[in-house]
């Protein structure tokens, strides 16, 4: 299990709370690394629980990172929510050096959540859970009609498109005529 | 927002004018114009620097970025969203379709949706019938004095190997271009006589064969809504049926061409999680199922060995008790005049000329229609 302390900055992030050590401790001790999201609060993770993450697994690979070195310097993923990011840790704790199942129930089923989720591990390059949310999203397309898709996931309809479009082209060209005016005037 | 209670002179006043004009959808010029009635010294450049660190900040303004806009699934990036749309079954993605523009094109362009392969084996050729939205591809794989000849859409081509190799790797090349989905795939194959016959079968043996260890080698296995094979028995049966993916299977019909000398044993096949996700079953050749095996399948036609009135009884009083909607034909030899003298005390019951009729109701609403004839047991739910 992951364990999680308010930090204030990624640069003096505070002292995280030790992990509960497994029940058949391992013969080499593990390294431990700390991450933190949008809400600063940093995760202890063990290395090989962010094996998952292809992204973090890269970023750690031959870092040789003492203790204090790597709580010093935990890794800032500001792009994610820290509650994504505690689920996506808790997810690789959950399975650490484990076979993954077919099948994860334990996913949110809020679509805002879930949405955030797939961001999150697109980006970290989590394949197995980017799997499974996948399916959790195709599920929650599956069997639904075209209207019903777009109330879930708020997809404006072709019509709702070109307004929005042509009103962002209207925006963008008064303000390109208001540039070229002003900077007409400012050579005056 | 109340100007009154900052000091006019102050840049934050300056500030909270600026954004006050930028939230309420000034352009640049219009608000460099209007703050340049009040603050004499202000730059055009100063305004403008503002509006750009306003829009980096995504302050509430007509830009949506609510966290709930944010939940949508054209802001997915491209492989992403092809992986979530290559779990959707084929119908799914035809209602992915219709949602807009943008989700018809990016559709379009993944090349996976088949509504229906037909593979129909003779004595010298194979035809492969592909089917989707709009177009149909055929492609002919005939025998020829070495090796096969390939038709696809009027063009030839030679090839080494023998017609039933051929047409089954047509097949394997299809599907694998389509990511495995099929919403219907038909098997079939002519029927020939005496001689003729006994020669097709080696082609029947090797297309069955080939196409079973095609099916299996799959991965992940083929998608498929609704199978309709021709076998010769449960030996040709079971290695398409086993290799299909069990999500979305729920059609099956089967038929045969030997139909007074093939008793279709079952039992590996109702074992199969593909069984237990049938919806739909035809099946006209005498087999091994039972009432029990098909309890599950709301639509089902098969022909059986002879069903006994305890075994029917306690499958009526599962649907009274467990009200589905079911439409069962089931043709078997029956006692006849044993069942219909114990449903008629659960209802109404008539005679009309040899055939035996009734309603049972339900205690939920809706009621058990039956039929009995020589032969035939006809059972149907309908519920409220």
């Amino acid at each position: 299990m992951s364990s999680t302390e308010q930090g204030t900055s990624s640069a003096a992030p505070a002292e995280p709370t030790t992990a509960p050590e497994s029940a058949a401790a391992p013969e080499v001790p593990e390294s431990f690394y700390y991450v933190h999201g949008k809400d600063k609060v940093v995760h202890k993770v063990s290395a090989g629980a962010l094996q998952h993450s292809a992204l973090i697994h890269g970023m750690i690979s031959n870092l040789g990172y003492t203790e204090e070195q790597a709580k010093a310097n935990p890794f800032p993923f500001e792009n994610i929510d820290g509650d994504i990011l505690q689920m996506v840790v808790d997810w690789c704790n959950q399975h650490k050096g484990k076979p993954t199942p077919p099948e994860d129930t334990n996913l949110p089923k809020q679509k805002e959540k879930l949405f955030d989720l797939v961001l999150a591990v697109n980006y970290l390059e989590i394949k197995e859970l980017l799997t499974y949310c996948c399916k959790q999203v195709a599920m929650m397309v599956k069997g639904k009609s075209p209207e019903e898709i777009r109330e879930i996931w708020m997809i404006p309809t072709d019509a709702e498109d070109e307004a929005a479009e042509k009103e962002a082209k209207k925006r963008a060209g008064k303000e390109a005529a208001g540039e070229t005016a002003a900077a007409a005037g400012d050579a005056k | 927002m109340d100007f009154a209670t900052f000091d006019p002179s102050s840049d934050a006043y300056k500030m909270n004018a600026i954004g006050f004009l930028f939230r309420t959808g000034h352009n640049v010029h219009g608000a460099f114009k209007m703050l340049k009635q009040d603050f004499s010294t202000i730059t055009f450049g100063e305004v403008q620097n503002a509006f750009l660190a306003l829009k980096l900040e995504g302050i509430p303004v007509p830009i949506n970025n609510s966290v709930v806009e944010r939940a949508c699934l054209p802001g997915m990036d491209p492989p992403t969203l092809d992986k979530i749309l290559r779990i959707l079954p084929a119908a799914d993605l035809k209602n992915m379709r219709l949602v807009s523009r943008g989700f018809n094109g990016f559709i379009d362009g993944m090349d996976l949706v088949l509504n229906k392969v037909l593979i129909h084996l003779n004595a010298s050729s194979v035809q492969l019938v592909v089917s989707r939205i709009g177009k149909t591809d055929i492609i002919n794989v005939s025998e020829a004095n070495q090796g096969s000849v390939v038709e696809r859409n009027g063009v030839t081509a030679p090839s080494d190997v023998l017609f039933v190799e051929q047409g089954i790797k047509e097949f394997e090349n299809v599907i694998e271009r389509r990511n495995k989905k099929v919403e219907e795939l038909r098997i079939e194959f002519e029927s020939e006589y005496g001689e003729a016959e006994d020669a097709h079968d080696a082609h029947r043996n090797e297309f069955f064969r080939r196409i079973g260890e095609t099916l299996a080698r799959l991965e992940p296995h083929l998608m498929c809504n609704d199978l309709i094979v021709k076998v010769r028995t449960p030996l040709d049966l079971l290695p398409i049926f086993a290799n299909f993916s069990s999500e979305n299977f729920i059609d099956l019909a089967i038929s045969s061409h030997r139909p007074f000398d093939v008793f279709f044993e079952m039992s590996d096949v109702v074992e199969l999680p593909q069984w237990r996700k049938l919806r739909y079953l035809s099946f006209d050749e005498l087999s091994s199922l039972s009432l029990a095996d098909i309890t599950h399948i709301p639509d089902a036609d098969i022909c059986t060995r002879s069903q006994d009135v305890e075994s029917i009884m306690k499958f009526v009083e599962t649907c009274r008790n467990f009200p589905n909607k079911l439409s069962h034909t089931i043709r078997a030899t029956i006692d006849t005049a044993t069942l219909a003298q114990r449903l008629q005390p659960l209802g109404i019951q008539r005679t009309i000329g040899g055939n035996i009729k009734g309603r049972i109701p339900l205690q939920w609403g809706g009621y058990i229609s039956y039929e009995i004839r020589d032969g035939l047991w006809k059972l149907q739910t309908v519920l409220p």
